[in-house]
């Protein structure tokens, strides 16, 4: 038997065989192949991640802060009650159906990486945060913030730091951490977007819409449209984002501003993706999809603009799209060299 | 004793702190505070974090601790945090968010 199933179809069983053939053409794979030990996981697992579609699993941390936690709910599971658990299952969900089906990416790897996330993280913890492998999501102090998992682009901007990992690798630091946080904020919104079939007129570019309790005066966290507006109360003070170069916040504070001065591109991006009009993940998505194939850890906000002009080029060719991009730039203070 | 305590970054980057002097609360709270940084050793811990490569939205915590022992420093976040720092920056926490 091993000698006579040629590996193409052993893929075939791994991807559409039953769990028992799946382990057993896996073993099949593996033997006939003569690898060691240790190499034979490697190859079953990777293998296994290529094929594998959406894989998406929910920890419940029940309000310590030991990561994962405890496993509540894996892909096709019915909804465990939990409305956090239910909702970072299907933002993730959404997250990664949006870069399958629209830019054609297999999970935030590329290779099928499965979706770990975790819920209910401390106690009254205001936070959700990426760690290099997973999201993790806080219940909010109830007194200024719900829980984090209400907001869809809440959950895609965790998700994308992801991507930005394993693609642009933006250092966390400054005007790269800068736009590190302005890809999450750009394809957050744009989940959302395209979870409601919103175009970029319909749309309302906030980010973490909701997560506020209503004691507090404001919006959401972030407007991508009109930065430092979201909120303005006396217990958490002003939204303090920039939305052009005018306004840059030099500080030291939260790694050099990155959720402040990512105001001044996650305004661009606004302002391009209404010029191009239309659905956003369509044009202006796919233009800044590209350009986390050309930027490097180190790009500034310069060098963000010439990689979304020649992304641009690359993908529709010197045209209205390339204009909007620039007019974009322009209108936020950057300068767009080619 | 003076404590100072900051926290910046966080997904939402709002940032909260509280000043809290030793000699100005309740002797028991004062006296659980003062507990609390000589177990877990403040004065010899490292100021500053391991940073974790592909990690974001971290909350980043500063706590200056000053006494008739000096003063001094330490940084740590969410995933760097150790057990016995982590009850302290629980507890400061909380003082900020009530303040």
């Amino acid at each position: 038997m091993l000698c006579i199933v040629p590996p193409h179809l052993l893929r075939e069983i791994i991807s559409r065989g039953d769990p028992a053939m799946k382990k057993w053409a896996i073993n099949t794979i593996t033997l006939s192949e003569q690898v060691r030990m240790t190499r034979q996981v490697f190859v079953a697992d990777k293998i296994m991640s290529v094929l594998q579609q959406k894989e998406r699993r929910i920890y419940d941390a029940k309000n310590k802060t030991t990561l994962p936690g405890k496993l509540v709910r894996m892909e096709g599971d019915a909804s465990n009650g939990d409305p956090a658990a239910d909702e970072a299952y299907n933002g993730a969900g959404w997250t990664y159906d949006l870069y399958k089906d629209v830019y054609g990416r297999n999970s935030v790897d590329d290779k099928g990486m499965k979706l770990d996330s975790t819920v209910h993280y401390s106690e009254k913890y205001d936070n959700a945060f990426w760690n290099g492998n997973q999201m993790v999501y806080g219940d909010g102090d109830g007194k200024i913030f719900d829980r984090f998992t209400k907001a869809i682009d809440v959950i895609g901007h965790e998700l994308t730091h992801g991507v930005t990992q394993y693609t642009a690798k933006l250092e966390y630091q400054d005007q790269s951490g800068a736009l590190n946080e302005h890809i999450s904020d750009v394809f957050g919104s744009i989940v959302k977007q395209y979870s409601m079939k919103q175009n970029a007129k319909q749309a309302d570019w906030l980010i973490g819409q909701g997560l506020f309790t209503p004691k507090i005066h404001g919006v959401a966290l972030r407007s991508m449209k009109a930065p430092g507006t979201a909120y303005d109360d006396p217990l958490i003070g002003k939204d303090p984002q920039p939305g052009t170069m005018q306004d840059y916040n030099d500080t030291t504070e939260d790694n050099g501003g990155v959720h402040i001065n990512s105001g001044i591109p996650n305004r661009a991006f606004y302002l391009i993706a209404s010029d191009i009009g239309g659905y956003s993940w369509e044009k202006a998505g796919k233009i800044w999809y590209k350009t986390l194939d050309l930027l490097n850890v180190n790009s500034n906000f310069e060098d963000m603009a010439s990689c979304t002009l020649e992304a641009a080029g690359i993908l529709f060719g010197s045209g209205s799209e390339q204009e909007s991009v620039k007019k974009g730039w322009d209108g936020v203070g950057v300068p767009v060299k080619k | 004793m003076k404590i100072r305590f900051e926290r910046t970054g966080g997904f939402a980057g709002i940032s909260t702190s509280v000043l809290l002097d030793t000699d100005t609360m309740p002797q028991n709270e004062s006296e659980q505070l003062s507990a609390m940084c000589n177990n877990m050793n403040f004065f010899s811990l490292p100021s500053k974090p391991d940073t974790k490569s592909g990690a974001a939205d971290l909350f980043r915590y500063k706590i200056t601790v000053e006494s008739k022992d000096g003063k001094h420093t330490v940084e740590t976040t969410d995933l760097s945090v150790t057990p016995g720092l982590e009850n302290f920056v629980n507890y400061l926490s909380d003082k900020a968010q009530k303040k």
